[in-house]
């Protein structure tokens, strides 16, 4: 049974129709329109499907809409907002997380499907770990799965990407 | 609203990135599809290829100074349009970021060739659609040049062009200026794709390639920075208004498809019954059955989701498989049709006088294409026509399932393309067309349909596994002087969907192999008239008369196996079975030859495609001669070093690999790790290094997850890898470190045309997938290095090296 819901998405609250237990992904994608967070396996295996709760990593595949109800959700699309107000700058224009723009200059994605989780998760790890090791950054990103064969490039798009906040950004 | 909000993006996606081209929502094959006043580009009946000769199907140039490209072939994540882009910036001399691709749909007003094929297999982007697209954009530029002169009064010769603007006489007009939103009616001399014989008209110029600015630099792929502000449109986004959601439900994975049930049908899908009293409890969803075949839609995919998973259905169950532990035993044991691809020599007399002689067998299991995004269609079939949204290398081919399902003719059929994710191949999306068209078509509304995790692992169309045993002789000098090679392998099952066999459709002809039968059950007797194209491959690249050009003694054997699952090619289809199988026992040799395993390929090899990939894959590595296994370690890790190389060959693309692994082995686990891998790829001419360097770097990681754990794995009765638990791939924990190296040709250059297809220009060869091939029996060959022990059964899980070990007296038990 459908129930009315406010969800907090990359800083706006929207008003959704749901049943309480629908996947926050079903919304994210069908109600809101949003790419970036996108169905790989619905059983929280693989990671195309994450987004940041409250700055932290999760599987929006089988998270309920219900449990997000008064947190802050940040997909794909939100990144740059996320990375202004943590660096407390308030440019109209935000410019790409740090991890974006690594992710262009490194030339990352081969067909894209999975990148989504892959920087939701670096960018999880950034805001925690600042300057992340090999080991680190391997042992992060292990629960995202990719099949075109872009681990090694993703590594360095990370180092790359911590190197740029370790200076304060750009 | 939702629906209608979707609608609204994709129309004005196609408008505004389609050159001009409009289309009105989800109108099909009616008037606004047509030609639009002003619209650049060719205008053409929908759903019919337009002439490929005509440089309007190819290029547009529209009134704002941008450069419309129509390409010829697909693009799934391989950077080719961004090199097609660089090849037409190069002739046409214009910005490479005035060029876009407008929105590829068979229906608009511009449709894109089909000729050659839109479809993009066998690393054919580059290669086949590449030289097409040059000589078109070098005839536009003839004509524009002539345009130009005509107003500027000054003769072609003394004109210059920078950036889509011509000079002379110290006036200057843009091609906007000159053509923006008309067609250029020329014809493309000298290309006649349709000819018998080759064409000698006089062709526009080319560019030389010393003058080349654009094409062989490092221009950044143009569609990345959408996928990383996740703005991409993906075929899973794609909304249409009045859309349902639809989900197949099926056996929780496929049985043996082409075993038949006493009553004929197909085993894996007779349907038992169906309780729609199950889902009543979820609104607004409906079963849709027809035959074997059940489906449900809802309005909300959530209940689409729900009702697929909670309908009662029982189906038959039959063991007609050999679960996979018996795999080998029973491709060997099935109806086959051997066949003889080479005898020369003689080889059991050579045999007889040998040095040293070897035999061995070599195992590869099936294996999943296994997208991260199931695969996804949307369909819209009504009476008179059908439109398909739908992902993947296609193209054009995509027609095929929707017809199989619906019986429309092709000029109904309209295909729009989106990308997906990687499939690396072209058929694990047609069972999803199938089902999404079929499903429209019961229901009278646009279907969604994305495969679940389980569909698409337990009901994909599987890379086939395949046995080889082989002998190999040596002469006294340590050289090889006869090899006998026996193998088997089933054919592609094309053409066939599991939709179309649980509703009992006739297959129709597949266009793109010419065949209607392939792997189907018909086919089991082995009587089949249809030669499978893997009939060709079933030894001869991976170590064919290039890589061995005065074997003195060579048999080649192939068998064609009847099918148990369905399955096409996957990545290096028939290239990285005997890959594996093959340079494994090369290295078996150089061992038994008492040579290290460069020096020993080195001694065989002296072809210019197969050896610079040798030496250049040695030289990354800083290869250091030794024979392998003949510094054993009594450590519990230790560390070895193989090398390896692979061919693959197309009408128009030969390419060779080459890989060296380097490897750590837990004798006590069993675990191998691949801690670098070094490769080196020689495709032709290139268009773009970074995108080769890219697909080389990807290749490498995908060639690991393959020969380290991927295995499908099936009981008697059905597919029990079901998920990326129970089918393991790679994880990001495991990759290795990658080091590549292109080899470019910048002198490779066709100076006329050898054959109708072929165009004069530099000859771009295709980089998508033959690196692939190479790593499995790099990584085996390093396991030797490391262990003295010979894998000769993929994937090397640890439980498979740990076994073998222990055969072999080296497993650590400390």
């Amino acid at each position: 049974m459908a129930s009315k819901l406010k969800i907090k998405v990359n800083g706006l609250v929207h008003s959704v129709s749901a049943s309480l237990d629908t996947p926050l992904l079903y919304v994210l994608h069908n109600e809101l329109h949003l790419h970036g967070p996108r169905f790989g396996c619905g059983l929280a295996q693989c990671g195309a499907c994450s987004v940041l709760l409250d700055g932290k990593e999760i599987r929006s595949c089988v998270t309920p809409v219900a449990a997000v109800s008064g947190r802050a959700v940040t997909t794909l699309e939100g990144l740059p907002a996320l990375y202004a107000q943590q660096r407390g700058t308030t440019a109209a224009t935000p410019v790409l997380h740090p991890i974006q723009q690594a992710w262009i200059d490194v030339q990352v994605p081969h067909c894209g499907y999975c990148q989504n989780g892959m920087m939701i998760q670096a960018a999880d790890l950034l805001s925690t770990t600042k300057n992340p090791t090999e080991d680190q950054i391997r042992t992060a990103m292990n629960g995202h799965l990719c099949r075109c064969g872009t681990y090694p490039r993703i590594l360095s798009a990370i180092q790359q990407a911590a190197s740029v906040i370790a200076k304060g950004g750009k | 609203m939702t629906g209608f909000m979707h609608e609204k993006e994709f129309s004005r996606k196609a408008f505004v990135k389609g050159g001009g081209a409009l289309i009105v929502g989800m109108s099909i094959l009616g008037g606004g599809l047509a030609g639009k006043a002003g619209a650049a580009g060719a205008v053409n009946a929908p759903n019919v290829s337009p002439d490929a000769t005509a440089v309007d199907t190819w290029l547009a140039i529209n009134a704002d100074d941008s450069v419309s490209l129509f390409t010829p072939k697909m693009d799934v994540g391989q950077g080719t349009w961004t090199g097609f882009k660089q090849i037409v910036a190069e002739e046409l001399d214009v910005a490479v970021s005035s060029i876009s691709i407008p929105l590829w749909d068979t229906g608009s007003a511009h449709p894109f060739t089909n000729n050659p094929p839109s479809q993009t297999t066998g690393s054919n982007g580059t290669a086949n659609g590449g030289p097409p697209l040059r000589q078109a954009a070098a005839q536009a530029r003839q004509v524009l040049l002539g345009l130009a002169s005509t107003q500027l009064g000054v003769p072609v010769a003394s004109l210059s062009v920078s950036a889509g603007a011509v000079s002379g006489g110290g006036k200057t007009v843009t091609y906007g200026q000159l053509l923006g939103g008309k067609l250029f009616n020329a014809k493309i001399a000298g290309f006649n794709p349709d000819a018998t014989t080759a064409a000698n008209a006089v062709v526009a110029p080319l560019k030389s390639v010393s003058e080349y600015k654009v094409v062989g630099t490092r221009v950044p792929r143009f569609d990345i920075p959408d996928m990383v502000t996740g703005t991409t449109t993906y075929v899973q986004n794609v909304r249409l208004a009045g859309m349902l959601h639809g989900r197949p439900v099926r056996p929780m994975g496929q049985a043996n498809l082409f075993a038949t049930t006493p009553e004929g049908g197909p085993a894996s899908a007779t349907l038992l019954s169906v309780d729609e009293s199950s889902i009543a409890h979820i609104a607004g969803a409906q079963v849709v059955r027809q035959g074997n075949f059940v489906g449900v839609v809802a309005p909300k995919e959530y209940d689409a989701i729900q009702a697929a998973a909670q309908l009662k259905v029982e189906w038959s169950n039959t063991d007609t498989l050999p679960g996979t532990g018996d795999q080998y035993n029973y491709i060997r044991s099935v109806p086959n049709r051997p066949a003889q691809i080479l005898n020369y020599g003689n080889v059991d007399t050579a045999f007889g006088s040998a040095a040293k002689t070897l035999a061995a067998t070599y195992e590869w299991p099936f294996q999943n294409h296994g997208p991260i995004g199931p695969c996804c269609a949307i369909a819209d079939v009504r009476p008179d026509g059908a439109t398909i949204f739908a992902p993947g290398q296609d193209g054009w081919a995509s027609q095929l399932p929707v017809q199989a399902v619906t019986g429309l003719p092709l000029s109904s059929i309209r295909v729009v393309w989106y990308p997906g994710a990687s499939t690396f191949n072209r058929s694990p999306n047609y069972p999803v067309m199938a089902d999404a068209a079929l499903m429209s078509q019961l229901v009278g509304k646009p279907v969604r349909v994305q495969w679940m995790r389980w569909d698409m692992h337990g009901w994909e169309l599987y890379g086939p596994n395949y046995v080889a045993d082989i002998r190999g002789a040596l002469d006294t000098n340590g050289k090889i002087l006869a090899y006998d090679f026996v193998s088997w392998l089933p054919p592609d099952a094309r053409g066939v969907y599991p939709a179309t066999n649980q509703t009992g459709t006739p297959v129709p002809p597949d266009a793109t192999s010419g065949s209607s039968t392939r792997g189907a059950p018909s086919y089991n007797g082995a009587t089949s008239n249809n030669a499978p194209s893997g009939g060709a491959r079933f030894e001869t690249f991976s170590t064919g008369d290039q890589y061995f050009p005065n074997l003195p003694n060579r048999r080649v054997t192939g068998n064609t196996v009847a099918n148990i699952f369905y399955t096409c090619p996957l990545r290096c289809p028939d290239v990285i079975q005997p890959s594996w199988a093959s340079e494994s026992m090369i290295d078996e040799l150089a061992h038994a030859a008492n040579m290290d395993a460069l020096a020993f390929r080195q001694a065989h090899c002296t072809h210019n495609g197969w050896r610079p990939v040798l030496d250049t894959a040695a030289k990354l590595a800083n290869w250091q001669p030794r024979v392998s296994a003949s510094q054993l370690s009594d450590e519990r890790v230790v560390t070895g070093r193989g090398i390896a190389i692979a061919g693959e060959n197309h009408a128009m693309s030969d390419i060779y690999s080459g890989v060296v692994a380097e490897v750590q082995v837990d004798r006590k686990t069993g675990k191998v790790t691949v801690t670098h891998l070094y490769g080196a790829m020689d495709s032709g001419f290139v268009v773009n290094p970074a995108s080769i360097e890219n697909q080389m770097a990807g290749m490498l990681t995908r060639g690991t997850s393959r020969t380290l754990l991927e295995e499908l794995t099936f009981s008697k009765q059905r597919v029990t890898g079901l998920d990326w638990v129970t089918y393991p791939i790679l994880r990001f924990k495991d990759h290795a470190a990658v080091t590549v190296q292109s080899i470019g040709h910048p002198d490779e250059v066709v100076s006329a045309a050898l054959s109708p297809q072929t165009i004069a220009g530099p000859r771009y060869r295709g980089a998508g997938e033959s690196l692939e091939a190479v790593v499995p029996p790099a990584i085996g060959n390093a396991v030797f290095d490391a262990t003295g022990v010979r894998m000769r059964q993929a994937p090397l899980t640890p439980a498979k090296v740990r076994e073998a070990l222990k055969a072999g007296g080296r497993l650590y038990t400390a």
